[in-house]
This record gives C-alpha cells, sequence and structure tokens, in this order.
C-alpha cells in the first residue's frame, strides 16, 4: 500500500485527533498532516507548490476557524494555481446550515461536504 | 280669434306691363295726330301759293293782255297811214311816234304781201327786209293763220333774222276787201316777259315756263328754261290765245316740299317719344307703388299669419285682457290648457277665477301703475289655481294695447307656466343647499380650485408635449418656474375640514397665504400634478406631506377630479386632501416593527445557528468518540479517549452556560432600565482593569463628565465597558504607545459612545460580518474566545440600541455603541 498524505485542518484538537485515529484504522499507511487553522495549512501547501512537490490527495477541511476559515483557504488555494486534480478536498463541518452546503456545491474544486460526526464508512470510502 | 288674416293676393305682372302699352299707344296717337296736322298745314300751305300763283297769274294775264292791246293798237294806228291803194308815206314818222308812246315795242314793220318792207327802227333789222314770210319756213306757218284768224297773231318766239328773240304780233291788215299785207309789232321777248310781270314768278320759289302749241304738230314747244320734272311739278297755266302760248308758273322744289317737313317731323317724334318715356314713368310710379302695396299686404298677411300662429301655437299663454273688468277678451288655447279649462269656458270669465288663495301679491298696483302710464310692461311671478285647482305659477308679462293719450282698456297678458321649473328650482336649491352643507360639513377636507390659469402658464412654457420625466426634470432644475405655476392655482372655495387641517381659522386667510403654504410642500408631488394638468388627465391621486399655516406637518392623500364639463379647461377641480398622518404612522410603525421582527428573525436564525453549530461540534466529537471506542481495544488509547470525552463535556457545558447567558439576555427583553452615570461606570470599569491598565501602560483618554446619563441595564452596562475596554488592552499594538479613548456623543433620539483604540484592528473586509458572531475569533491572541462582543451585542440589542465598529488593521479600531433615550 502506498503512503497517502492526508491532510486534516480543523481548530478541533479532539476532533483532529480522533480522525487521525480512525484514518490510521483504515489506511495504516497514511501520512496524516494537521492544522489549526487555514493559514497554517496554506503556508504548508505554498511551500509544496514552490518547490513543486506532490500535494495532499485528500484534505479535510473545516469552514469555521480563527484566523483564516475553510473558505478563504481554498479561495487562496485557487489563486495560487493548485492543480486540484491531483488532490480530493472534503469540507467536514458541523455546520448543517444549506447556505454552507450550496456554497460547497458550487465550488467544483470540492469533492463532497461531510457532516460532522464523520462515520467509518465515509472516511472507508474516501480511499477507494 | 283675435285678428282675422287676409288672403294675400298674387302679384300681377301686368301691373309692370301696363304702363308699357299705354306709353306705346300714346306714342302712337301722338305720332298720327302730328302728322296729320302736318299733312293739314302742308296742304294749306300750299293752297295759299296755289292762290297766291293764281293771283299773279292774273295780274300777268292782264299784263300781257294789256300789251297785246298795246301792240293791236300801234299795229292796227301804223296801218292807218296805208291808204286805201295799199300805199304808205311817212313811215319812219309814224312808227317812230308809236315806238314813243309804246316803249315795251321795239320795233314795228309794215310787210306788204307777206314782204318786209320797212321796219322801224331800221337800224340793226337790216336784215329781216325782203324776207316773204309765207315763203321762209319758220314764219309761213304762223302767218297764214294769222290770216285765218283775220286778227293779230303772235307768232314766236323766235331768233330774229336781225339777231335776239323776239314775238312778232301780225296783224292783217285789207285794203278794199284784200288782203294787203301785215302791220307787225316785234316785240323782245324779255320786254315782254319784264312788261308782263313774269319776271316776278322767276325767283327762288317758282319757275317760268313759256310754250307754245305748234299749229302745225299741236306739240307743245318750250322756249324757257324747262325743269326735268316739270310735268309732275306744281304748276298754273295761263293761255294766251293770241299767240297759242302757255305760260306755266312751276313751284321750285315741288317734290321736297316733304322734306322741309322732316325736322318737325323728327322733333315731333322725339317730343312724342320724350312724353310716351315721361308718361311710361309717370304711369310706372304708381303701379309700383301698387306692387309694393301688393308686396307689403303679402308681406302683413304672413307676418299676421305668423302672429295667429304664434298667438296660437305658442308655447305661451296669451291673452287680451280688460283692464276694468278684467274678463278675457281674448286667448290663446295654450293659456287654456294651462288654466286646464276650453276656450268657451274663457268667455266673459275674469282673471280673477283663478286667483290662487295665498297668492297676495300687489298685482293691482302694478295695473294703475300701468294705466297712469307710469311703467310700460311688468312682468311678475304668481300663482293661478287652475279650474281643477291645482297650484299653478306663472310669469306673467303685462303690456298695455292703448296708446299713450288714449283711455286705457285692454292689455296683454302673456303667461308662462313655470310650475315645472318652480318645482325643479326648488329641487336644484335644496339638492345645492344639501351639497353645500355636504362640502362645508365634509369630514373630509375639499376644495375647489380653478386650475385654468396653471394650464395657461404650462402652455405658455411650452413644455406639455415632451415626456413625463422630463417635464419632472424640468421642473425640478426651474424652481422658480415651479412656483409661478403654483401661484396660478385659484382657490373657489375650501370647506370647514380644509380649514381645520391645514390650522387656519378663515377661509380668507387660507385662501391668501395658499401659494405659501403649497410652496411648501413636497415639490415632487406638485410636479406630478402639473404633469397630470399638462397631459390633459382629469383625475389626480397621490400622497404628500403638508405644512399646515402654522407649521405643523401632516400626512395627507391628495385627490382631484375635474368636474365634469370643465375638462378642457380645468376651471372647476375638486381636490380632497384626507389627512392620513395616523394611518402613515401606523405604516410607519409596522414598517418598524416589521424590520424588527426582521432584525429580530434574523437574530433567531444566527442563534439557532451558532447553537446548532457549536451544539454540534461537540456532540458530533462524543459520538466519534464513541464509535472509535468501539474498534480500539488498546487500554491506554481507550484512556485516552475517556479522557477526551471528559474534556468535550466540559466544552459542552461551557457552550451551553455560554449559550444560556446569551439566551437569558434575549429572553429578558424588558429588563429594567435605569437612568445611570455613564462616568461612574466608567470608572468602576477602569478600577476593575487597572492591575492591567498599569501593567501594560495603556493611556485612558475620558470624554465623560459627571453630567452624562444614559438609560441602560446597569450589569448589561458594566459588561459593555469592561468587554470593550478589555478587548482594547486586548488586542493592542505592542509596538505602539497604546491609548483608550471614551467619548459620547449626543443626539436628538439616541447616544453613541465611542470606544476606541489604536490596537492592531481587524480586517473589516475579511470579518465585518463575523465579527460580533459568537465563537468567532480572528487572532491567533490564547485569550481569544469569541464570545465577548457576541454577548454584548445581544445586550446592547436587548436595549433596543445597536453596536457597530470602524476598524482598520495596523491603525486601531472604535467600536460605537449606540443608546436608545
Amino acid at each position: 500500500m502506498t503512503e497517502t498524505t492526508i491532510c486534516i485542518i480543523d481548530d478541533d484538537k479532539i476532533y483532529q485527533s480522533l480522525t487521525k485515529k480512525m484514518l490510521l484504522r483504515f489506511h495504516e499507511n497514511s501520512n496524516i498532516l494537521q492544522f489549526m487553522n487555514g493559514k497554517e495549512a496554506l503556508e504548508y501547501f505554498r511551500s509544496k507548490i514552490y518547490q513543486n512537490e506532490h500535494l495532499p490527495r485528500i484534505v479535510l477541511l473545516d469552514i469555521n476557524m480563527p484566523v483564516m476559515d475553510g473558505w478563504e483557504f481554498l479561495g487562496k488555494l485557487e489563486e495560487l494555481e493548485t492543480d486540484f486534480k491531483s488532490i480530493k478536498i472534503h469540507i467536514v463541518s458541523s455546520s448543517i446550515a444549506i447556505a454552507d452546503m450550496e456554497k460547497a456545491k458550487g465550488n467544483h474544486n470540492i469533492a463532497s461536504y461531510i457532516t460532522k460526526p464523520i462515520r467509518l464508512d465515509i472516511i472507508k470510502n474516501l480511499f477507494s | 280669434m283675435l285678428i282675422k288674416g287676409n288672403k294675400s293676393k298674387a302679384i300681377n305682372s301686368s301691373y309692370i306691363l301696363k304702363p308699357a302699352i299705354t306709353s306705346i299707344i300714346s306714342f302712337l296717337v301722338l305720332v298720327v295726330i302730328g302728322y296729320f296736322i302736318i299733312d293739314q298745314q302742308q296742304q294749306l300751305l300750299q293752297e295759299k301759293e296755289r292762290l297766291e300763283m293764281q293771283g299773279m297769274l292774273e295780274v300777268t294775264k292782264q299784263n300781257v293782255q294789256q300789251i297785246i292791246q298795246n301792240s293791236y293798237t300801234v299795229a292796227a294806228s301804223l296801218s292807218l297811214i296805208i291808204d286805201d291803194n295799199g300805199n304808205y308815206q311817212n313811215f319812219e314818222t309814224s312808227a317812230e311816234r308809236l315806238l314813243k308812246n309804246n316803249q315795251n315795242i321795239s320795233a314795228v314793220q309794215l310787210v306788204p304781201n307777206g314782204i318786209i318792207k320797212d321796219t322801224y327802227p331800221n337800224q340793226g333789222n337790216e336784215a329781216s327786209i325782203g324776207l316773204n314770210l309765207f315763203e321762209t319756213e319758220h314764219t309761213k306757218d304762223e302767218a297764214f293763220r294769222a290770216i285765218e284768224l283775220r286778227e293779230m297773231y303772235f307768232a314766236g318766239p323766235l331768233e330774229l333774222v336781225q339777231g335776239g328773240t323776239a314775238i312778232v304780233g301780225r296783224l292783217p291788215i285789207y285794203r278794199n276787201q284784200k288782203f294787203w299785207g301785215f302791220s307787225a309789232v316785234i316785240i323782245n321777248l324779255d320786254t315782254l316777259i319784264e312788261e308782263s310781270g313774269l319776271q316776278n314768278f322767276n325767283n327762288k320759289r317758282y319757275y317760268l315756263s313759256l310754250s307754245k302749241i305748234n299749229p302745225v304738230t299741236f306739240k307743245e314747244d318750250f322756249f324757257l328754261k324747262r325743269e326735268n320734272n316739270f310735268e309732275k311739278a306744281f304748276k298754273k297755266t295761263l293761255q294766251i290765245p293770241q299767240g297759242d302760248w302757255n305760260i306755266q308758273i312751276v313751284k321750285k322744289r315741288a317734290n321736297n316740299d316733304y322734306l322741309s317737313l322732316y325736322p318737325t317731323i323728327i322733333l315731333w317724334t322725339v317730343f312724342c317719344i320724350i312724353s310716351s318715356v315721361f308718361l311710361y314713368f309717370l304711369l310706372k310710379k304708381p303701379s309700383e307703388l301698387e306692387k309694393v302695396i301688393k308686396d307689403q299686404t303679402a308681406i302683413i298677411a304672413e307676418n299676421e299669419r305668423e302672429f295667429q300662429a304664434i298667438f296660437d301655437h305658442a308655447g305661451l299663454g296669451i291673452a287680451v285682457i280688460n283692464i276694468n273688468t278684467r274678463k278675457f277678451e281674448k286667448a290663446n288655447s295654450h293659456l287654456c290648457s294651462i288654466l286646464g279649462c276650453s276656450l268657451e269656458d274663457l268667455k266673459n270669465e275674469s282673471i280673477h277665477k283663478f286667483r290662487h288663495p295665498e297668492d297676495n301679491f300687489n298685482f293691482e298696483n302694478l295695473l294703475s301703475e300701468l294705466k297712469n302710464g307710469d311703467i310700460n310692461v311688468f312682468t311678475v311671478t304668481r300663482r293661478l289655481k287652475s279650474v281643477q285647482g291645482l297650484e299653478l305659477w306663472i310669469n306673467i308679462t303685462v303690456s298695455p294695447m292703448w296708446d299713450k293719450d288714449e283711455e286705457p282698456n285692454y292689455y296683454v297678458a302673456i303667461i308662462e307656466d313655470i310650475t315645472e321649473k318652480k318645482k325643479s328650482y326648488e329641487q336644484l336649491k335644496q339638492s345645492e343647499s344639501r351639497f353645500k352643507s355636504l362640502f362645508d360639513d365634509s369630514p373630509i377636507p375639499l376644495r375647489e380650485e380653478d386650475l385654468s390659469e396653471v394650464q395657461n402658464e404650462l402652455k405658455r412654457l411650452n413644455i406639455c408635449h415632451l415626456p413625463s420625466t422630463k417635464i419632472y426634470r424640468y421642473f425640478k432644475t426651474h424652481p422658480e418656474e415651479l412656483r409661478n405655476c403654483i401661484s396660478k392655482i385659484k382657490i373657489i372655495n375650501v370647506n370647514k375640514e380644509t380649514l381645520r387641517l391645514r390650522n387656519a381659522t378663515n377661509k380668507e386667510v387660507l385662501i391668501k397665504n395658499f401659494t405659501d403654504i403649497i410652496s411648501k410642500n413636497n415639490t415632487s408631488i406638485l410636479i406630478k400634478q402639473l404633469i397630470t394638468i399638462c397631459k390633459g388627465r382629469t383625475f389626480f391621486s397621490g400622497e404628500t406631506n403638508i405644512v399646515t399655516i402654522n407649521g405643523e406637518h401632516k400626512d395627507v392623500q391628495v385627490k382631484w377630479y375635474v368636474v365634469p364639463g370643465y375638462e378642457g379647461n380645468y376651471k372647476r377641480v375638486f381636490v380632497s386632501t384626507e389627512e392620513i398622518t395616523a394611518q402613515k404612522n401606523a405604516i410607519r410603525e409596522l414598517r418598524n416593527s416589521h424590520k424588527i421582527l426582521l432584525e429580530r428573525n434574523k437574530r433567531l436564525l444566527d442563534f439557532s445557528y451558532i447553537t446548532s453549530h457549536n451544539l454540534r461540534s461537540h456532540t458530533s466529537n462524543i459520538q466519534t468518540i464513541i464509535t472509535t471506542l468501539d474498534f480500539i481495544d488498546d487500554l491506554t488509547e481507550r484512556k485516552g479517549l475517556f479522557a477526551m470525552l471528559k474534556v468535550v463535556a466540559d466544552s459542552l457545558d461551557e457552550t451551553i452556560h455560554n449559550l444560556n447567558e446569551v439566551t437569558s439576555i434575549r429572553a429578558n427583553i424588558n429588563i429594567k432600565k435605569e437612568k445611570l452615570n455613564l462616568l461612574s461606570y466608567i470608572k468602576k470599569c477602569l478600577d476593575i482593569l487597572s492591575d492591567k491598565i498599569k501593567s501594560e501602560d495603556i493611556r485612558i483618554i475620558n470624554h465623560i463628565n459627571s453630567e452624562e446619563f444614559i438609560t441602560f441595564s446597569t450589569a448589561y452596562l458594566e459588561s459593555i465597558l469592561l468587554n470593550l475596554v478589555s478587548n482594547a488592552i486586548k488586542y493592542r499594538d505592542p509596538e505602539k504607545d497604546s491609548y483608550v479613548e471614551i467619548s459620547l456623543k449626543n443626539y436628538k433620539e439616541y447616544q453613541i459612545l465611542y470606544v476606541k483604540d489604536n490596537g492592531i484592528g481587524i480586517d473589516l473586509k475579511k470579518h465585518g460580518d463575523k465579527i460580533f458572531g459568537m465563537y468567532k475569533t480572528f487572532s491567533e491572541h490564547p485569550e481569544a474566545k469569541g464570545i465577548g462582543l457576541f454577548i454584548i451585542k445581544n445586550q446592547i440589542e436587548a436595549m433596543g440600541g445597536k453596536i457597530e465598529v470602524d476598524s482598520k488593521p495596523g491603525e486601531g479600531s472604535t467600536f460605537k455603541v449606540y443608546i436608545q433615550k
């Protein structure tokens, strides 16, 4: 099994560790990156792009975060002319607001919108 | 019937022809008479001439006879010298003596045996000596004739051998019973004519002609002036047998006599023409007059018929009434129909019969004035009673029929039935008064306006053809024209309610100041009304705000319509200005409430969203932990998960606590408000934060004085001040000399509390909508929880205010708290 780089961007530390546990259960060979907000994650992505290295294959992105939220992060990523084909970005939010879901649907760079709590079968599907 | 009409005669054209015929006849008669008289005159003249000629001829005849006689005497005397033997002596002596005594005889001859022997005077007559008369052709006939007649016979006139024209009288002489010869006298023809007096005829008027019957041929030979038309000429003949002469006197110009009459005839004809024409005109005049009379008669007859028709069929009752007895002399059928009776009924009836018992009009006074000649005519309205007893209202016009100097006898009464009119008038008056009271006492402010001048003014501006939007813009940019148009509004009337609406005491003041009052109105609605007039529409409706005479503002609904019949000129327009201030206020309040509700709804939505979001983040963690526990068997890991569960539970508890706090703020809308001294609360706040202020070296700039008061909840004010000031300290810029500035501004309905700092600031472009949200943090500050601003926002809103922020990253922030008064 090849190593898959998975990126978790969320300000909830508990969620981060729990998700990491679940990801590792289904895909042991995962390289899991954790960021507290969009700004931290963006810095990582930017360096990767500048160095022309592989970007994480899967991104689990929260919307509501301090400093830089999910939407801003996505916007910045688009500005960096990121090749979205190689990455799958999933919005993972506790928000059940329709507005958020609609916004996610309207953005073709977003693979899916996942409502917390994230279930095992969804984690499983991420790798298929 | 009052007047009997005569049948008018047809106008006869013979009246025009007659004078012509008459004058032509008279002309002919005059001409005939004239010509007859002229003819008679002419004949008289001719007769006179004839007589004159006759007389003259008689004289001539005698003269001729005298000459013949003398000739005879001379010849006889001369013959005396001849003796019985036929010899003679002393011829010359005797002849000389004889010629001396008879001057008219030019010569004497003795012609024995027809041979001229001696002639005296011999001188000039020599040529004839020796001439044998019986052998000479032109003398022998006459010579024989003398012998035949045995008396003196005159031969000639003939051309003498010795020269000249003369007659020769030859007396045959017998001696001894035997023919001897002739004793002859020669008379010069000229002398004969002269002596006979024939000369007298030979003048302008007459011709003289001398002819002789040829003794051989018996033809008439003319010797003197023979005219061409001699035979036809008017002539007189004198026969002289001694010479077989005819002496004729012929009137000259016998044929031209009538020519001399031409001027007379012409003159007469002219006279006839003139007199006939004169006669024609003379005759024509009466016939013209007659025609005029005929025409006039026809017109009169026509007028009479018309009058009769008017009298009979006029929509008016007409009667001739005796002024003394008041009896009807004459009346028309319409009057009867008014009075409800027949013509027969009115005969010998007095007008008093139709008197209405309640009619106390003093008619008699007017009649006596009419009698006296003080008035000529009068018209009054009276009440009568019909035969059926119905009340009749009439207009009666009375005029006299007598002349000025006549005794008053009859008067003409023209009676108009105005009962229906009177009724309608009464109804009209009623409806008018009803309308007036409706207008005056209407609960809606009404006024009547004349907008015709406004319309004229608009026409003058020549903008009506423009689209409405352009007219609107025109007036917006030309306020002076707008004012001018408005000044042309003429108020005809206003009702009481209008006065009340405008707070005016009387109509005059309001009407006088109307332009000023109206000018303070919202210009948009004034322009819209002008556009309505411009476009010829007759109805307007709109809402506006008006200013009363004493400056009060009121909301009104203006509606107007043009009174039917005045659509073209806007001379009468009814305007209602219903006050809708209450409705407007209600609507405003409703809108306000709606806005508040919307806001509240939004807040609730926010809240529910926040609630769900914040709660769900915890619950989802719990669910995940439980799911994870299912597949993790490692004890240490499970312990970690349980520890995690505890943290989540604590967070959940905190969140619920916070939400509860907010909910309580929201639930507690009617929290007690107090009048609070702002300065004391600021001091309290600064006291709490004094350690921090000191340690961080924050400068506090306080503009609040002890006189400032706000109406607020104590707890909330404390919370708000603490939050804002601590935030200012918390997000200070370490690079700067930090300060916090607190101030208050007073407005009419609210106050604003400013809390300003020169801290790090917030990027409002990014976070503007989230800054007052729950759990929204924008910095990496460890103490940022994202709950403080959310709570104070709720507190401020619960107090009826709002909170805003101005901020720029790196420059600082200013929080503005709006506080309701």
